[in-house]
């Protein structure tokens, strides 16, 4: 037996034995009282040991027990855990107890079912799932769960992060890494307020570490990253290897060397598309104008299709692939976009990054895969401009929700450098909109609606424009007209393409018995369409600091004409609001037959202490009742 | 395709030769997309015989029959005992062919069960073979046959007509302590419908002679779960019979042919202490003797021997809800009120699922935190919430901040006003099918608050929705210190032809209209 295994057998037996008390079984009547408040499920145990052998080889095991309390808590009971070409899973067992700790059911990994990852998106992937649920109904009850992964090829390795959501309680989650001697492992704590326990033995290395006894917390909107607000830590390798290739992670510069290995030649162009490079570009005069005809060019004859097999995961297809058969994932469609410009003399490089509207920002100190998705980018003096090679109809330079306001990982000839994609500032993305309507007699109302919306807020309206189904152009409309009854009577878009796009939407609507008209009084809302919805509950104090990740400023002009011979009866206030969480600022004013109503909400980017939440409570509270004050108007005398 | 752009067309082709003559296959008109020049031609030969089952509307531009005479080959036999023979033979083939012109796309839209109801299409259901000189074989079968043959079938009838002596100790557990035959059936049922979970839908047993095993995994497909049911309620003599249909999702089944593929559900119909009822065992919290809405399809059929038929009609499913407000001064706190809901069994049903996943504050904090600010609301009560055989019933109380203006603007329906409008399109092009009808009256009644003076009371009104398919009623009065509100909405229908579109959606605009309307209060001098 080797050494390396003797020490992870006497860590087993010497946490076997101090489990003893609990007897694997877990009654749910000897959970403390704090950890059962507010906890839809309590993680009883949880320990995960990696046992790295060299820098492509590692065994992984896993056991947990969860308690599930209710209901909520039912996810939490299935098992699930992915294999592939570098990933094995060799055994598991799972483990079904009732809430006084009797064991009901065992099952081995040859009862488990094995379903594959292939849907819509990935037309191949070598990814497949082995999943298990107990099915059991009577709560409280205690799913337990040991498995053994084996890791042949390193790229990543697991993050330990004991509580990542709330509403649910811990009473002991531990992480072991085993390491030979001379492995240098690389981590980085967050909100771990003590330093993991090292151990050096004469043949190896562990580290450790664990924490015990930790309330259920709740969750709140608009808090930062969960790594940010819980106790977290990232494990990465120095060396690695895998299929083949060596790489080093301990700076973004080596990192980037590995995918430098993993691109090598696998940009040549076949001659005919030289050929259409150069017919395309020779003739233009700026490097600006060259880009945007390459990408026209590339948004028109490619197709986005996501093929994840083996290596195939992290390297591309070569150019040549993607010149003939036409399609790509994200990675071989922006080597290819790199490849034509790069023909027409233009220096492009591939850009590592996460993508998403939500995304959490990379940890710049700490050298990992933290990415998911691959873009390229034209360094240019001024104006760097940057493409996202998956989309079809996206607007040369723009990068919006999905990967903008963020670091990414660029490839440079020499290695890996961490940049900023462009940054959005509430200036950038606006709704500004010119409301002009009528209402008559009856109360019925019509109305001419014009919005611009620009940068991030046209992205919405855009895809309405280019890929949605008249099923989701509805949604739309219902969604941001919300009038009770309503009739579109016309609608046109027009877009203004670039780096910071713009939308331009006409509307003309038409609503029976919009204002309501009683006796002599007429009753009307008169903000119609940006209706705040908003709120926040006041109750608790609130733990985590206040993060907005995305800014806009709305503004709506709103000018209604009323019938003539009313005088007014009830005006709602204007309101004037500036705070940490943006400004919002609205006026009434009636003058003769003609109501006036200017709103303006605009929020910026930042963070803020937690202190700051009656700040966010009042404003979002006084915005959500003007946005819906009534004026009521009544009939003049005589 | 890598050229394709907005006016390319493109020419697709392919021939499928299948053996499958029971599966002729069908065609439909209508599509997701407008099609311009539809077209389908079959040609039958005689010996075959298909049972032609059309849907739709629209007319046909060519809709023909021709007859021809054709030639065809046989071989039969040709084992190892028996030589091949072989020959020809002669046979009138009917060629028919279907066109239409100007289809319009299809779009899914609420209230809607499913599109396939709806579109032009033409199936195809082979009723029987008789080859020249052959036999009749019937191959459509009516429901005696297939019924028996369901029965005796391992994946259905066979499992549950067994005496399953395994169940017997677990069931005296399960039915200790009750007093009637009808008790012992509500106790089965609840073990059932507590301790096991939906897989998903299916008519058939997920394996032949399952039960057992599915007793002791705890969870199966909706027949799995229900033909358990059904095998422990004949363990103790009660009587119990497969009930299958088709969910409204799935498409009507069709109401004379034994098509059974188009089946995809299964309950069970109980007929104990001269009572018969329906259950549905695989849905959690759902009462005894009570279907899920999307059971309610029409027809469906009870495999037992002699076979009986059945109708879920939606119709006949009504949510009835009453809600009651008083509202009075108090010396002490101003103007104080309560409200008590008695909400339809399927709204019960749905705050019962959320309430099983989120605290009653929660869940309180989230449908009042949408009302004006002058009204404040607490002590958040439910009854009934586990007697899932009933109803549920909410209540709160209310203060009302009626200050010191001078004129205060007061909506009698609170936070129960209809805001929108549930028939948002302006046109609509097929029929509306609701999964029951609806019965919800609102009382009110309210002290004048002290100071204060009525100067305008919204009028009353009744409106009839198509004579005697629904109605609405806003009867309000002001007698002295008192006024008296009551706001009732029936709908008696459930499906709406395509042409009463405009007439409904008009009728809720008018709902929603009233619903909005104020009382003034002024400050009395």
């Amino acid at each position: 037996m080797s050494i390396i295994k003797k020490i992870v057998f006497l860590l087993l037996f010497f946490m076997n034995g101090s489990f003893c008390a609990y007897a694997a079984e877990y009654p749910v009547s000897v959970i403390p009282d704090s950890l059962l408040k507010k906890a839809n499920m309590v993680k009883r145990m949880e320990q995960t040991i990696i046992e790295i052998k060299g820098p492509g080889k590692a065994r992984i095991y896993r056991k947990y027990a969860y308690t599930i309390l209710n209901e909520a808590g039912e996810r939490y009971a299935a098992f699930y855990d992915y294999y592939d070409k570098f990933r094995a899973i060799n055994s598991i067992t799972g483990t079904l107890y009732d809430a006084m700790g009797n064991k009901l059911k065992q099952v081995k990994k040859k009862d488990i079912e094995d379903v594959s990852d292939r849907d819509e998106m990935n037309l191949m992937t070598d990814l497949r799932f082995k999943y298990h649920n107990f099915y059991y109904k009577n709560y409280p009850f205690t799913i337990e769960y040991e498995e053994e992964v084996e890791l042949n090829g390193i790229e990543r390795l697991p993050t330990w992060s004991p509580l990542p959501e709330p509403y649910v309680s811990l009473e002991n989650s531990k992480v072991i890494v085993v390491t030979p001697k001379e492995y240098s492992l690389r981590y980085k704590e967050f909100n771990y307020d003590r330093l993991p326990v090292i151990n050096e033995a004469e043949n190896g290395k562990t580290y450790l570490w664990e924490l015990k006894s930790t309330m259920a917390s709740e969750g709140e909107l608009y808090s930062p990253e969960w790594n940010e607000i819980s106790p977290t830590v990232l494990i990465a390798p120095t060396d690695f290897e895998i299929e083949g290739y060596k790489g080093k992670m301990d700076s973004w510069l080596h990192y980037g060397q590995f995918y430098n290995q993993l691109n090598l030649g696998r940009d040549i162009l076949p001659g005919t598309t030289k050929q259409k490079v150069h017919e395309l570009t020779d003739g233009l005069n700026s490097d600006r104008e060259k880009v945007k005809v390459l990408y026209g060019y590339l948004q028109q004859n490619t197709r986005y299709i996501s093929i994840q097999l083996g290596i195939g995961g992290l390297q591309p297809f070569d150019a040549t692939f993607v010149a003939n058969k036409k399609y790509g994932d994200c990675k071989a469609l922006s080597n290819f976009m790199c490849a034509m410009l790069k023909e027409a003399g233009i220096k492009a490089n591939t850009v590592l990054i996460e993508g998403g509207d939500d995304a959490t920002p990379v940890v710049a100190d700490f050298p990992s895969d933290q990415f998911n998705h691959v873009i390229a980018c034209v360094p240019m003096q001024k104006d760097t401009v940057w493409l996202e090679c998956t989309s079809q109809n996206k607007q040369a330079g723009f990068m919006g929700s999905f990967t903008g306001n963020r670091n990414a990982l660029l490839i440079a000839e020499d290695g890996g450098y961490l940049v900023s994609t462009p940054h959005y500032t509430s200036a950038d993305n606006l709704q500004l909109r010119k409301i002009n309507a009528t209402i008559d007699a009856d109360g019925n109302l019509v109305v001419k609606v014009n919005t611009r919306f620009t940068g991030q807020q046209q992205e919405l309206p855009h895809n309405l424009m280019h890929v949605a189904t008249k099923e989701e152009r509805e949604k739309y409309m219902n969604s941001r007209i919300n009038l009770p009854t309503y009739k579109v009577l016309k609608i046109d878009y027009y877009e203004i393409n670039g780096p910071l796009p713009i939308v331009d939407e006409y509307l003309e609507i038409e609503s029976p018995n919009y204002a309501s008209i009683t006796g002599k009084r007429l009753f009307v809302i008169p903000n119609l369409f940006n209706k705040s919805s908003t709120k926040f509950s006041k109750e608790g104090q609130r733990k985590t600091p206040i993060e907005f990740r995305y800014a806009f400023k709305d503004v709506d002009t709103i000018n209604i004409t009323i019938p003539p011979g009313y005088t007014t009866e009830s005006m709602p206030k204007d309101v004037s609001i500036k705070n940490v969480a943006g400004i919002y600022n609205i006026s009434f004013k009636v003058n003769d037959n003609k109501i006036e109503v200017i709103r303006v909400n605009e929020r910026t980017q930042g963070r803020y202490p937690a202190s700051g939440y009656d700040e966010l409570v009042k404003l979002y509270d006084e915005m959500y009742k003007a946005d819906r004050a009534r004026i009521v108007l009544v009939k003049k005398e005589g | 395709m890598p050229d394709v752009k907005e006016g390319s067309i493109i020419d697709i082709s392919y021939t499928i030769k299948s053996d499958f003559i029971s599966n002729l296959q069908p065609w439909e008109f209508q599509q997701e997309y407008p099609v311009l020049w539809s077209e389908y031609e079959v040609g039958i030969p005689e010996f075959y015989k298909y049972v032609l089952l059309g849907q739709g509307r629209m007319k046909y531009v060519v809709d023909k029959s021709d007859l021809s005479r054709s030639t065809f080959h046989y071989a039969v036999g040709g084992n190892s005992t028996q030589r091949t023979e072989s020959g020809t033979f002669e046979a009138i083939v009917d060629t028919h062919r279907w066109v239409i012109k100007d289809v319009p796309a299809l779009k899914e839209e609420s209230f809607t069960t499913t599109l396939s109801n709806h579109i032009q299409k033409m199936e195809f259901q082979l009723s029987a073979v008789q080859f020249p000189g052959g036999i009749y074989q019937d191959r459509l079968g009516n429901w005696s046959t297939v019924s028996e043959k369901y029965l005796a079938d391992e994946q259905f009838g066979l499992p549950i007509s067994r005496g399953n002596g395994w169940l017997d100790d677990d069931i005296k557990q399960i039915v200790k302590g009750a007093t009637s035959k009808t008790e012992s059936a509500i106790k089965i049922f609840r073990f059932v419908r507590d301790n096991f979970t939906s897989t998903g839908f299916g008519t058939f047993l997920s394996e032949p002679n399952n039960l057992k095993d599915v007793f002791k995994k705890k969870n199966g497909n909706v027949a799995d779960i229900n033909m358990l049911l059904i095998a422990m309620l004949r363990h103790e003599k009660i009587g119990a019979d497969p009930v299958i249909l088709s969910t409204r999702r799935n498409g009507v089944i069709h109401p004379i042919y034994p098509l059974m593929d188009r089946f995809n559900y299964l309950v069970c119909e109980v007929t104990v202490d001269s009572a018969m009822y329906y259950l549905d065992a695989s849905v959690p919290r759902l009462g005894f003797g009570r279907l899920p809405p999307y059971c309610y399809n029409g027809n469906a059929r009870v495999i037992s021997k002699p076979p009986e038929k059945t109708v879920f009609d939606p119709e006949s499913l009504k949510e009835s809800k009453i809600t009651t407000v008083f509202i009075g001064n108090d010396e002490k706190d101003g103007v104080v009120g309560s409200y008590t809901s008695t909400l339809g069994y399927n709204e019960s049903y749905s705050l019962r699922e959320k309430l099983a996943k989120m605290k009653l504050e929660d869940y309180f904090k989230d449908i009042t935190k949408g009302a004006a600010a002058e009204l404040k609301f607490s002590n958040p009560g439910i009854d009934s919430l586990r007697m899932y055989d009933e109803p549920v019933s909410l209540r709160y109380d209310m203060k009302l901040g009626f200050g010191t203006d001078d004129v205060v603007y007061f909506n009698p329906m609170l936070n129960d006003a209809m805001k929108e409008n549930p028939f948002k399109s302006a046109q609509r092009l097929y029929p509306i099918e609701m999964p029951y009808v609806a019965d919800d009256t609102y009382i009110f009644n309210m002290e004048v608050p002290t100071g204060y003076k009525v100067d305008e009371l919204p009028k009353s009104a009744r409106v009839k929705l198509n004579e005697d398919q629904g109605m609405f009623e806003y009867i309000i009065l002001n007698s002295g210190n008192n006024i008296q509100f009551r706001c009732r909405l029936t709908l008696n229908k459930a499906n709406y032809q395509m042409e009463d579109y405009q007439t409904l959606r008009d009728f809720f605009t008018y709902v929603v209209k009233k619903e909005q309307e104020q009382i003034v209060f002024k400050k009395a001098k």
